[in-house]
């Protein structure tokens, strides 16, 4: 392991708790409500404010320099889960029957004219 | 995007009245928003710094743009957050590149006796840096069990958004939010900061 926080038997795994708090914070529904929660888990001693740290960093890093480890990924041997345009119809799907609605409605009123 | 919020946006508005600003928000908070950073950097004068770049950011965002942020609240977080952090890896960049100088400059000059050998072995020698530790990232994430790689990859390397992921991988959000998680523990384990 590369990263170590301090030792503290009350808190066995600060990183993976701390990796949990990036991706809830960084969820668009985060509220208030889970910032002050994290305050109050950093206000802990140990090593929990090194991790969050840690932790935000590399989640800052890596979007940063998503492109680059984006083009690592495809040349490594074992392929990321990418976006296909399968993923990108499955998104859009809804949206596009509501944008499609209008187009019908006057397609079939030149039709009936 | 942020329409589907609005509840939370009325909610986290509850305090300061309907009709509150952005600005009104951030000045309510910002004893708060002082501790929280305090308590996130360990250092008070970076707190006051990073909440008066919040401030300074605020002021700058219009109305109608401030109106669509659903939580305002939990927004000045997430921005002091960002300003944390992109004060933080500029610092880094400064530094490192500071350290890497002078032990280029000593390695160059004595080899071949000129700075501009100095500047051509430390651009090298950032360059390369960077890409092993791209490598080493992609390794790590190559390496998460393919679910947990994609929840992660959709989100930080497509940005798509956690309703988007959860969407796209036909899974719940919370599951997605685990999922990303794990792969940065995993990810942490494997690669670490810096």
């Amino acid at each position: 392991m590369i990263w170590s926080p301090v030792p503290n038997s009350n808190d066995p795994d600060p990183i993976a708790k701390a990796a949990a708090w990036v991706a809830r914070l960084n969820a668009e529904d985060a509220s208030e409500a889970d910032w002050l929660a994290l305050e109050a888990w950093l206000a802990a001693r140990g090593g929990r404010r090194a991790a969050y740290h840690a932790a935000e960093m590399l989640w800052a890093e890596v979007g940063a320099d998503a492109v680059v480890i984006d083009e690592r990924l495809r040349s490594a041997p074992l392929r990321m889960g990418k976006l296909t345009i399968n993923d990108i119809v499955r998104v859009f799907q809804g949206r596009w029957l509501w944008a499609a609605a209008p187009v019908g409605v006057v397609l079939l009123a030149v039709v009936i004219r | 995007m942020f329409a589907q919020f609005g509840g939370e946006m009325i909610k986290a508005r509850k305090g300061v009245g309907p009709n509150a600003t952005l600005q009104d928000i951030c000045r309510q908070r910002r004893a708060a928003l002082v501790r929280f950073f305090a308590m996130r950097t360990g250092c008070y004068d970076t707190a006051e710094a990073v909440v008066g770049e919040i401030e300074d950011a605020v002021d700058a965002i219009s109305p109608e743009a401030a109106a669509r942020i659903a939580d305002p609240a939990a927004f000045l977080y997430r921005l002091g957050s960002d300003l944390l952090i992109a004060r933080e890896r500029a610092e880094l960049e400064s530094r490192s590149l500071e350290d890497e100088w002078r032990l280029r400059r000593t390695d160059a000059a004595a080899a071949q006796g000129s700075d501009e050998a100095a500047a051509r072995a430390l651009r090298a020698g950032a360059a390369a840096y960077r890409r092993a530790r791209f490598d080493r990232i992609a390794r790590g994430l190559a390496g998460l069990p393919a679910e947990t790689r994609r929840a992660f990859g959709l989100r930080r390397l497509d940005g798509l958004s956690q309703a988007e992921t959860a969407r796209v991988m036909g899974q719940p959000a919370p599951r997605v939010e685990r999922r990303v998680g794990q792969a940065l523990t995993r990810l942490l384990d494997k690669v670490g900061w810096p």
